[in-house]
Formats: structure tokens, C-alpha cells, sequence
């Protein structure tokens, strides 16, 4: 049910575990591999595939790992904490909507995720902070 | 007898899967996407390989590089019309360099997944990748994605895009489990599970990888598959890289634009034509917290900034998605986010204003047309309705469970014949029951922000069960503190201090609702006493169980 994750579980635990490095190598080699490993790592480990389902950026950091098969990885400019983080040009419009959903007692952040997500649909967004907005308080 | 085995091999058919199959399912389309992501993003990293750029610089003639950049004395159209060309021609030359020996990535069945004569390529890593590309020789795939390199090696904006093939998480086709019954696969040839397992699988006549050039002069994406139908287009009505909704191999679902910068883009709506009324519902997005979910790993790949190119690219989508005609059946207004028919809303939806803005013909209904005039004859229509008029209504009850509550003289949008709930399906008063039925439902404009009865005196403003009601954090009266922690109503009886059982939901148990309650409100200004008071008869608790062990 912790579907929206506000505090994804770290995931670091994984980097030096050798199943894990094994299966990050198929990733990168071998994608023909991928649907076998997921369906025996869902099977088998239940709570890892939840896990990751739930922070799957924490997992794209972690399958990047340190350098990109010797490459420098320039092209990636950042390393962790931000790397996630956008720049959202928003309408008058758009603002006021957000402003009326974290009126309404959720986080500006929440609000501006379940806005995007909704389609820009105040009405939708609204009643799914309602159903899921208060999941990470508990 | 006859009729007995028909009964049974449609019964094999209809395979139903249970909700932990269901949700497994989902479990993996999203890791496999995750993955896929990834596989994905370094394919295109590796395709700004110097060493692979170096070797490439020579594949296309001076010819094809003058139309890829033509003068600057050009007209916008005519520098468009040459860039065209050059991408036609840089296809052709590579198309004809280029040897496919295999066919690459396909969707896979969920019963393919253990087949073990299904092709599955030998590992690559940088190395190979550069040596197969520059020996011209590999998977359509990898074709698509020299390409990408050959472009990007003269300075070419190029993209590579994948449609990602993840499992079917709609798909109801049982797994085979264990290795070992994926040996019978060959024996049952005719069954409707056996697919081509050669190295050469049917396939799809629709590419996996393409790539996007962006033509500087019209300020367009230009997609141009050098392989499978080695067409260059730039979309406007249908595309001709997106595969029939049937195609068994190849779906297209997620089509994701990988920038030269490591940025991606979710270009979908480009390629599926019928975006809203079909493409949707394979994808994880088509429910509220997948479509977050997505949000969230697709910002992984979005840049800090969008420059003007981008946020052109993202509204040109929307307009693209927002232009989509009304679908033409029943079933696919269902879940749809645009348009809505009143048979599909939910108990605790309403349409305000109730305005058509469209009609659904439905069977054996002729439209007619002269000029301006537009009828339907023969049979039914249904009127269709805009989403945003949809408005989701509440009663005032489940309203002030969230700290709202009904303006006064608003009337209800809707009345509903309220569920019969457990506690007065089992009490005692039969009547219970029918007082609750009819209820008003409201929609969020008709309702404001509950204000509790403020703290005068020291003295907590208390409900009809002597407790006060917290649902939600802005239900705590101006003037109060919430302390939510176990017992702690001991360390307020002890200081003689007024507080009230904070009630913050409820739970189900002997077949009734009962208050759950955590903690206590009290006055401000006793919070520290209590606290320390709270604090010393944790610490005298934990002395005592220690004593105890001792």
C-alpha cells in the first residue's frame, strides 16, 4: 500500500552483494536475461522486488554504479541527492491550483507530483492526495 | 463427447489469475521497466563513443553531409528539404553497409519467459558493440543504434529511441513455471501458446529502435528507422514505426527519446495514434499512483532545466494527445482521461455542469452528413461528456474525516443509497440502517476547512463521546498540542491537567467500528509539564522491567 513512497528505503545495501552485481552486468549485456532474473528475484525475494519498486530512482542510481564499463560518465553531471530534481516552468493557473491542493493540507511537493501525475486535473489530483496523501504520515 | 473437450480447451483458454498473480505481474512490468531504462540508457551513452565516432567519420559522403548542412543562404523550407534528403540518403547508406543478422529486443509472452530456445543474444560490452558496429554487422537493433552514432559522429542532433517491450502486465496467458515443460513446447506445435523459436522469430514488421534527428531549420524532431522500414518521417497523423495493437512482438507502449546528453524523454504520444483510447491501458500510468510512479523514474532522465526545445517538445505532445478524436466504443471510454460517459461514472462521481460535448454512436446507428448538418439514424447515441466536468463528491460525514466540512445551504449534487455499514448491519436497532440511507454527497467547493472550537481556559473542546476528533493535523483546536504517544493520558490525569482522547480513525473489529484512538490533546501551555511528567514514567516503567528480568 506504500505505493507512493515518500521515504524510499535505501538501497546502497545492494551495491556489494554479487547476485546483485551479477544481474546488473545482464542488465547492461544481456537484456534478453531480464525477464527471467525479475520473474525469480519476484518469486524468490519478495520484499527486495518491493523494495525497489518503491525507489526506483535510488535503483537506477545504484545500477549506474561507479563509472559506465570505464567510461568517464560526464555526461551525468550530478551524483545523488539532486539528481532527481527538476526545474518546472508553471502558468499563473497551474500555481493557483497548486496552492489550492496544499491548502487543502499537503506538502508543496506532494501537491506539484500528484498534479503532473493527474494530468493537470485539479479535481483528480485532489481526491488522490485525499486516498494516498497522508499514506507517508502514519 | 464432443462437446466436452470443446467446454475443456476453452476452459484452458480463459485463464483467470488470482490478485497476488495480478499484482506480481505489475511487480515486474515495473522492475523490467526500471531495467530496460537503464539497459537503454547506457546503449546510448556508448553511442557517443569516441572510438566508434572516429571509424564512422568516413561512411557518409561529402554529398550527404552537405544536405545534412545546407548554407545558410537557404530558405527555412529548402534547408528543411535538404536535411530530408540527407537523412534518406545517410539511411540508404547505412542500410546498405549494414548486414542484420538477427532480429534484437521483442515483447516477450509471459509463458516465453523459461522457453529455452528462445534467441538470446551473448554478451555485449563496449568492446564488442564497438567491433560489431564498425565490421557492420549485428541484430537490427544495434543497427538502429550505429546509426544513432553515425548521425551523432558528424554532429547530427540525434536520439535514440526504444520502445520498450516490457511483459504484458494486462495479459492473463499463465507462466510456465519450470524449466523443464518449456521441452515439450516443440511437441505441441499447434497450440496457440508455440511461437517461432528460431534465431530468426517472425518478429515484427515495426522496428524496436529508431532515432529522432532534430532539423534545426523547422525545429522538428525527424524520425528515421534505417532498418526495418527504413522510412524517414516527420509525425503528424499516424507514424509508420507504430506496429498493429495485435503485433504479438512488438508493443508499443513506452517509446523513450535518449538525448546525447544522457536526458530522456517519454515521446509515446508521437507514436501511438490511439494514445487515449488504447495505448493507455497498457501502461502503468493508467492508474493514479502507477502514473506518479512513472513520473518519478522518468524525472530520473528529465534535465534540472528544460530548455525552450524541450518544453516546445512537451506541449506539442499534449496537443497531440489532446487533438485525439473520441474512441469509438463503449469499452474504450472506460478510464478515459478526457471524455467520460455517464454509465462509467463512479458512486461518488457527478457531472457539473452536466454539458455533452460530443455523441457516441452505438451499433446499427448510420451518421449523415449534409454540409453542416449532422444527424444519426437507425439507433442509439449516448452523449459523451468532458472529464474535467466530473466532480468527485463526498458526504458531509467522510468530508469532515478530513478535516472538511460542508458549507451551510449548499445542496447535494448527488444522493446515494448509502452502503449498508457494518456497525448498523449488526446492531441492535434495526432502524440504524435506514436513517443512513439517502445520503447528500457534496463536492470539495461546497465544503471548507473545518475550524475546531479553540482552547479557552485550558479546557479541551470535546465531541459527544467525550473524546475530541483528529482526523487530520488541522483538527487540532488553535491553542492545543496533539501528544501521540501510548498512555500518555496518565501523565495529564496525574497533573490534574484538562485533556481529550485523540481520535484518529477508526478500525474494524468485532464486526464494529471503533475509535482508534492516539493520544491526547491538551492546552499548550501544559505540554512541557506533561511531557516531563510523561518522560519520568517512561523512565520509572523501564527501571522496573529491568528489575524484573534482574
Amino acid at each position: 500500500s506504500a505505493a507512493s513512497g515518500n521515504e524510499p528505503v535505501d538501497l546502497s545495501f545492494l551495491r556489494d552483494n554479487p547476485q546483485f552485481q551479477e544481474i546488473r552486468d545482464l542488465i547492461r549485456q544481456q537484456p534478453q536475461m531480464i525477464e527471467p532474473i525479475l520473474q525469480q528475484v519476484v518469486a524468490s525475494n519478495p520484499q527486495l522486488a518491493q523494495l525497489i519498486s518503491q525507489n526506483p530512482e535510488g535503483f537506477l542510481r545504484i545500477l549506474r554504479g561507479d563509472g559506465l564499463d570505464g567510461d568517464d560518465d560526464d555526461l551525468y553531471d550530478d551524483e545523488g541527492e539532486g539528481a532527481g530534481s527538476v526545474r518546472i516552468e508553471l502558468t499563473q493557473e497551474e500555481n493557483a491550483a497548486i496552492e489550492r491542493l496544499t491548502e487543502l493540507g499537503f506538502d508543496r511537493s506532494l501537491a506539484i507530483e500528484a498534479y503532473l501525475a493527474c494530468d493537470k486535473n485539479e479535481e483528480i489530483a485532489a481526491n488522490y492526495l485525499f486516498e494516498h496523501g497522508n499514506d507517508g504520515l502514519e | 463427447n464432443a462437446k466436452e473437450t470443446k467446454l475443456t480447451s476453452k476452459s484452458r483458454k480463459v485463464h483467470h489469475l488470482t490478485k497476488e498473480e495480478k499484482a506480481d505481474r505489475i511487480l515486474i512490468h515495473k522492475l523490467q521497466l526500471i531495467c530496460l531504462l537503464h539497459h537503454n540508457s547506457l546503449r546510448n551513452h556508448w553511442c557517443n563513443d569516441f572510438l566508434l565516432h572516429r571509424d564512422f567519420k568516413r561512411v557518409l559522403s561529402n554529398n550527404i553531409l552537405q544536405e545534412l548542412f545546407p548554407p545558410d543562404h537557404l530558405s527555412p523550407t529548402l534547408k528543411t528539404r535538404k536535411f530530408l534528403d540527407g537523412l534518406r540518403h545517410a539511411c540508404k547508406a547505412w542500410s546498405n553497409s549494414f548486414r542484420i543478422t538477427h532480429k534484437g529486443l521483442r515483447m516477450l509472452g509471459w509463458d516465453e519467459i523459461f522457453n529455452k530456445s528462445r534467441l538470446i543474444e551473448s554478451r555485449m560490452g563496449i568492446e564488442k558493440f564497438r567491433r560489431q558496429l564498425t565490421r557492420f554487422r549485428g541484430s537490427s537493433d544495434l543497427s538502429a543504434q550505429g546509426f544513432c552514432a553515425l548521425l551523432r559522429s558528424v554532429d547530427v542532433d540525434a536520439r535514440l529511441v526504444c520502445s520498450l517491450q516490457p511483459l504484458d502486465f494486462t495479459s492473463n496467458t499463465p507462466m510456465e513455471e519450470s524449466a523443464e515443460s518449456s521441452d515439450k513446447d516443440t511437441s505441441r506445435a499447434g497450440s496457440p501458446s508455440s511461437r517461432h523459436p528460431s534465431t530468426f522469430h517472425q518478429g515484427s514488421a515495426y522496428p524496436i529502435y529508431w532515432v529522432e534527428a532534430w532539423d534545426p531549420a523547422s525545429s522538428r524532431w525527424v524520425s528515421v528507422d534505417p532498418t526495418v522500414t527504413q522510412s524517414v518521417e516527420v509525425v503528424r497523423g499516424r507514424s509508420k514505426l507504430e506496429p498493429a495493437l495485435s503485433d504479438p512482438y512488438n508493443s508499443l507502449r513506452y517509446v523513450i527519446a535518449f538525448e546525447r546528453d544522457g536526458t530522456a524523454r517519454d515521446v509515446t504520444r508521437r507514436y501511438a495514434y490511439q494514445y487515449n483510447s488504447k495505448t493507455r491501458k497498457k501502461r502503468i500510468t493508467n492508474t493514479e499512483s502507477g502514473a506518479v510512479w512513472w513520473e518519478r523514474v522518468m524525472r530520473y532522465f528529465t534535465p534540472r532545466q528544460l530548455d525552450p526545445r524541450a518544453i516546445a517538445e512537451i506541449a506539442e505532445l499534449k496537443k497531440r494527445e489532446a487533438s485525439e478524436g473520441l474512441p469509438t466504443n463503449i469499452q474504450d471510454f472506460k478510464g478515459h482521461p478526457i471524455y467520460v460517459l455517464e454509465q462509467h461514472l463512479r458512486q461518488n462521481e457527478v457531472l457539473d455542469p452536466k454539458v455533452p460535448c460530443g455523441t457516441l454512436a452505438l451499433k446499427h446507428t448510420k451518421k449523415i452528413q449534409r454540409g453542416s448538418f449532422e444527424a444519426y439514424v437507425g439507433g442509439k447515441t449516448c452523449p459523451v461528456y468532458h472529464r474535467k466536468h466530473v466532480k468527485i463528491v463526498r458526504s458531509a460525514q467522510s468530508w469532515y474525516r478530513l478535516g472538511r466540512v460542508v458549507k451551510a445551504g449548499s445542496q447535494p449534487l448527488k444522493h446515494t443509497k448509502a452502503r449498508k455499514s457494518l456497525s448498523s448491519k449488526y446492531s441492535d436497532t434495526e432502524d440504524a440502517g435506514e436513517e443512513e440511507a439517502n445520503v447528500g454527497m457534496y463536492s470539495l467547493d461546497q465544503t471548507t476547512k473545518y475550524v475546531p472550537p479553540p482552547i479557552v481556559d485550558g479546557k479541551v473542546p470535546r465531541n459527544a463521546f467525550r473524546n475530541i476528533d483528529v482526523y487530520v493535523p488541522s483538527m487540532i483546536p488553535e491553542g492545543g498540542r496533539h501528544l501521540r504517544y501510548p498512555n500518555i493520558n496518565l501523565a495529564a490525569k496525574i497533573l490534574g491537567v484538562d485533556y481529550a482522547d485523540a481520535v484518529c480513525g477508526f478500525d474494524f473489529a468485532r464486526r464494529k467500528m471503533n475509535p482508534r484512538i492516539e493520544g491526547i490533546v491538551i492546552a499548550a501551555e501544559f505540554e512541557e509539564a506533561v511531557m516531563e511528567v510523561y518522560n519520568h514514567l517512561v523512565y520509572e516503567k523501564e527501571e522496573e522491567d529491568k528489575k524484573v528480568v534482574e
